[in-house]
């Protein structure tokens, strides 16, 4: 072999050895330093390859190039084929099986999960919703996911991950352009849509004069309270229960009569069912009001005809003003139907204040726009009062988000298939729950994205602060809708992609099982 | 033999870096955490393993050694095809 051959055949052997063993370290640190093991076998499935490879192609220079040994190099050409074949087969196995195990798999670092529907069958078609849009608001103003901050998933707060549907941002970007926010507002408009919506979804006939229109459910419930009885008499409510019903009677000076839900297990869920008897004992010359949430946060109930008479009628009986909180009305998960309990019969509609809202229906409680119907003028009178000079008007995007919400037929559409997506979502996660929690006992709520679980066997003490601190899964505390106890419960909000309840269900579970 | 001085030296500073690489891996291997974490540091050390096998067989001078290499190859690959299956296996 002539020499400047051989000097060439040199330098590629120690070109190739020496990338090879370089790619060789390279792997090794990665394998060390990179934080997950789906990353790490990228470190060892390409770049140990890879060294490897190379090493072998200069060993085949070294025996044939300069030894002439072909037998070695059909070796070593046999071996070099034998690596590229099976370290993808390998690395593949090794990846499957990593996400079959609990504690490594950690899909927060995988942008896609294929494997997701397979270990979860019904994960499945989340996507399959074309009207909802799935927004990341790690990085928006979204309270729910700036309170905990980054590497926290956030399943407390009520509302949802999606866009509003489109009517309704067409009509704010509309408003928007026309770039004059002086005084004003749809209101007649608003209220003309709005009985219309009434009347046709629940042969409720109002008129618009029997509307108040609130920035907010919230300062509702206060008013109320302020405008019915007097300072000291009391206001009866259900628990457990949305926080403010507590808080609004106490603020304006009312006595809290709270009467705690009779809880049983149905068809192995958690069910709540209206305690009427409690009710009566409770209830004495001092009631003035009765504070309903239908359906009812945090327990998912939407009471039936027959619950809603046996209230209505205690109400009536007893002389208490009725005041029904139904903001989640139109969030109906299976084949469960609304009532609003005014619409029963008028002499109920005369004892009645109704709250509704597009917020939380339409995912747009940060606009601030909610309903007060009273048709009674007496009441509607006391409650004017209260709201006089205190309670601001609704904004105007408030009242453009709220005419079209109501106006538009694509947001009925949009409405139902929400709600075909979050019974999917209330399904999954009951099935979930079954499978890695089957001792926790959970509501299947029949309204709201709202499941109120109670996990006693699975911590101690506070369920919220366990899975906040070992599984960074954000809840809200089940002792703030409980006067007391209640801190075995969590209420969790299932209206976000259902990659996100897989998530959340991962992490819990592994915070839980050592 | 042609393999004159540098290339030996040559050589002989990969199979330290080797060495240095077998170590980063053997201490990912202690350190876990997981059991995949362990079969990806095992089928990084099977290959390092190779890698050692033909940079000796070079310095030896020797094209025998070149089988072990096969035989550890096709071990790595059999013991991290099958550690796999296992974990699956046992999740079921």
């Amino acid at each position: 072999m002539a020499e400047n051959t051989k000097i060439l055949w040199e330098w590629a052997l120690l070109a190739s050895a020496g990338l090879g063993s370089l790619f060789m370290l390279l792997a090794a640190w990665g394998n060390l330093r990179v934080p997950n093991v789906i990353a790490r076998m990228h470190a060892a499935g390409l770049g140990s390859t890879l060294g490897a490879f190379l090493l072998l192609a200069a060993t085949g220079v070294y025996f044939f190039a300069l030894d002439s040994e072909l037998d070695t190099l059909i070796l070593l050409g046999v071996l070099e084929f034998f690596l590229l074949l099976t370290a993808p087969v390998a690395t593949s196995a090794m990846a499957r099986a990593s996400l079959h195990i609990a504690d490594s798999r950690e899909s927060e670092h995988l942008i896609l999960d294929e494997f997701s529907s397979s270990i979860h069958p019904a994960a499945e078609g989340s996507d399959s919703h074309p009207a909802l849009e799935y927004v990341d608001r790690l990085h928006s103003d979204s309270a729910k996911w700036r309170r905990y901050g980054p590497g926290i998933l956030p399943l407390w707060v009520a509302d949802m991950d999606f866009k509003a549907p489109q009517p309704i941002l067409q009509s704010l970007q509309d408003r928007l352009a026309h770039g004059v926010f002086g005084y004003g507002g749809q209101e007649e408009e608003l209220a003309e849509v709005f009985c219309q919506h009434l009347a046709s979804t629940y042969h409720w006939h109002v008129t618009p004069q029997d509307l108040m229109f609130l920035p907010g459910l919230v300062s509702g419930l206060n008013v109320v309270s302020a405008a019915i009885g007097e300072p000291g008499s009391s206001v009866m409510t259900l628990e457990p229960v949305y926080p403010p019903f507590f808080s609004a009677p106490t603020n304006q000076g009312r006595q809290l009569q709270s009467v705690t839900l009779h809880q049983a297990m149905q068809e192995g869920h958690l069910h709540y069912a209206i305690d009427m008897d409690r009710c009566r004992q409770v209830a004495d010359q001092s009631t003035r009001l009765f504070l309903l949430c239908n359906p009812h946060n945090p327990v998912g109930r939407s009471y039936s005809e027959t619950e809603l008479r046996a209230i209505a009628e205690f109400c009536l009986e007893r002389d208490i003003a009725l005041c029904a909180d139904e903001i989640h009305c139109e969030l109906l998960l299976g084949d469960t139907r609304h009532i609003p309990v005014a619409a029963l019969d008028p002499d109920i509609a005369q004892n009645t204040i109704t709250l509704m809202a597009p917020s939380k229906t339409f995912n747009i409680p940060g606009l601030g726009c909610s309903v007060a119907i009273v048709q009674n003028p007496r009441l509607r009178a006391a409650v004017q009062r209260q709201i006089q000079g205190i309670v601001p008007h609704v904004n105007v995007l408030g009242y453009a988000a709220a005419v079209s919400a109501y106006g538009d037929p694509e947001c009925r559409e949009w409405v139902l298939s929400l709600c075909r997506f979050l019974t999917g979502n209330r399904d999954f996660l009951l099935q979930e729950l079954q499978r890695h929690f089957p001792e926790a006992r959970s509501t299947c709520p029949e309204a709201t994205y709202l499941a109120w679980i109670d996990f006693a066997p699975y911590v101690e003490g506070s369920a919220y602060q366990s899975f906040l601190d070992q599984a960074q899964v954000a809840l809200s505390p089940g002792s703030s809708y409980c006067t007391q106890d209640g801190d075995s419960f969590v209420r969790l909000n299932l209206g976000t992609r259902r990659e996100n309840l897989v998530l959340a269900l991962d992490r819990m579970r592994s915070a839980v099982v050592p | 033999m042609f393999v004159h001085n540098p290339l030996r030296g040559a050589l002989l500073v990969f199979l330290l870096m080797l060495g240095v690489a077998m170590c980063l891996t053997l201490l990912r291997l202690m350190l876990g955490p997981t059991t995949p974490d362990r079969a990806v540091s095992f089928d990084q050390l099977s290959l390092q393993a190779v890698g050692i096998i033909v940079l000796v067989a070079m310095l030896l001078d020797s094209s025998d050694l070149v089988d072990i290499a096969i035989v550890i190859a096709v071990l790595g690959f059999l013991g991290t095809f099958l550690l796999a299956r296992y974990m699956e296996r046992r999740k079921e």
